[in-house]
């Protein structure tokens, strides 16, 4: 490699990371530098080479002057984002766990259910394989969601000229702006906790939905002592509302975030509250008072599995089943109403000052 | 943990990193190519890298601080820059501020020299 040549060769390594309207430029002005600063030092004493290599060193790697040149943002997030980056990455990290372990757990409870006849022996060594698996599923889990969540601020980070904007359109920040804040009495406050437990408990739902639809049923033991599962609904048509269901789920998901965010009542989030809720009240009623979601047979077939399982009659049984699967959905009505009327009522009672 | 040393590097560097511009402001009332302001800040007592250096004459130019034409009639071609009007208008408002700030900074820390 002659002199020339690593000169070439660094430039050219700059500029490749230069964006292209800038290489020729750019290039065209170390070319200019490298040969000024050679100049200066002819007659040095040292060889060509050396001197060449001394001026490169001094200008240091090709990777970190194009980055200078970008002007790079040599983080990830930034101080502007970071403080709600942490925040949403210990959420979705702990629900992770927690739902991961409630998977698992619900997982080998079907699973010593549904397996009859087994020694200790069996069951240790079934035990210990369960708990490496869901320690490997946590792990995976956790690293998941990391990568998720930081790819997404990330990507605010990049974006955040756009964020700006925003910003910079709308008002700036002054005192009086303070006059629509009160500090919130205590009664106000939105507890972290509630809505974070609500947020948690809500992906352990999605999960078993999403994965173990079977495990809501009966659990009931044949004669032989083998216990049976009975699910509740019919899976097959289960599976086809399940986008509904997953639907219903996020929006109450959003509705937490929401409440977290807020961190107290105000009229503002008791109208988005409400507005969610009906959403996914609709979303729910579509799929709870559609009766080919039930499995109606259930009961039948609990009795054909132990007929002595059921003290009173079998009709009886069948018609309660049937007056449960029309009015669940008026349940989750209720639910649904009292948790709007209640975020409203505290968002107008508390929200003002 | 940072040595104080290490400390007392970090903090030049933040000082030195704002007054930077102002000596390259101050040096391009007539156009200069980026080696001969290297020269000339190195002989001021300023040393700088041309790493640096070049970099930041670019984006000086981006913010119209500082305007660049290329000359290509001497032994080889160089890239001049020199200071626009708005450049002159930034400088003289930031040496103004910055002679303020070294009074006050020599009134609170009572002229002490040690």
């Amino acid at each position: 490699m002659t002199t020339r040549e690593m000169i070439e060769r660094y430039i050219y390594d700059v500029a490749r990371r230069l964006p292209s309207e800038q290489r020729e430029d750019i290039s065209k002005e170390l070319a200019g530098l490298i040969d000024d600063m050679l100049e200066e030092r002819a007659g040095n004493g040292k060889t060509e080479q050396e001197n060449t290599e001394d001026v490169l060193k001094e200008m240091g790697a090709p990777y970190a002057l194009a980055g200078k040149y970008r002007g790079d943002k040599k983080y990830l997030i930034g101080p502007e984002y970071f403080e709600q980056y942490w925040f949403v990455l210990k959420i979705v990290l702990i629900a992770v766990t927690v739902g991961m372990v409630i998977a698992a757990v619900v997982q080998g409870v079907a699973w010593v259910l549904e397996t009859p006849g087994m020694t200790q022996a069996m069951i240790f060594g079934n035990m210990a394989s369960g708990v490496g698996m869901a320690v490997a599923n946590v792990i995976m889990g956790l690293v998941q969601g990391f990568a998720w969540v930081t790819i997404i601020f990330a990507i605010i980070e990049r974006c955040s000229l756009k964020v700006n904007i925003k910003e910079a359109v709308s008002e700036a920040w002054k005192p009086q702006d303070l006059k629509d804040k009160p500090v919130p009495t205590e009664k106000a406050i939105l507890k972290k906790g509630d809505s974070i437990a609500g947020i948690v408990f809500t992906v352990a739902v999605i999960i078993l939905f999403n994965l173990l639809p079977f495990l809501m049923g009966f659990w009931i033991a044949g004669p032989d002592g083998v216990v049976h599962s009975i699910p509740i609904f019919n899976l097959e048509t289960l599976k086809t509302v399940l986008p509904l269901l997953n639907a219903c789920f996020a929006l109450g998901i959003l509705r937490e975030a929401l409440r977290v965010a807020a961190g107290r009542h105000t009229v503002w989030l008791g109208a988005a509250t409400t507005v969610l809720n009906l959403v996914a009240m609709i979303l729910s009623c579509m799929v709870f008072f559609n009766p080919a979601i039930w499995n109606m047979e259930i009961i039948n077939q609990a009795a054909a599995i132990n007929p002595e399982f059921f003290t009173v009659g079998l009709d009886q049984l069948n018609m309660f089943f049937g007056y449960f699967t029309r009015y669940f959905g008026c349940i989750l009505i209720f639910a649904f109403v009292l948790d709007s009327a209640t975020s409203l009522y505290k968002g107008i009672r508390y929200g003002r000052a | 943990m940072e040595t104080p040393e290490e400390i007392l590097n970090g903090l030049s560097q933040e000082l030195r990193r704002g007054t930077i511009v102002m000596c390259v402001l101050a040096q391009l009332a007539e156009p200069r190519y980026g080696y001969s302001l290297v020269q000339r800040l190195t002989e001021a007592g300023m040393p700088t890298e041309a790493g640096t250096l070049y970099p930041l004459l670019r984006r000086l130019e981006k913010q119209g601080l500082l305007a660049s034409q290329w000359e290509t009639d001497g032994a080889k071609p160089r890239k001049y820059y020199a200071i626009t009007p708005q450049g002159t208008e930034v400088y003289r408002k930031l040496l103004k501020q910055w002679k303020e700030m070294a009074e006050t900074i020599e009134r609170i820390t009572g002229g002490e020299e040690q």
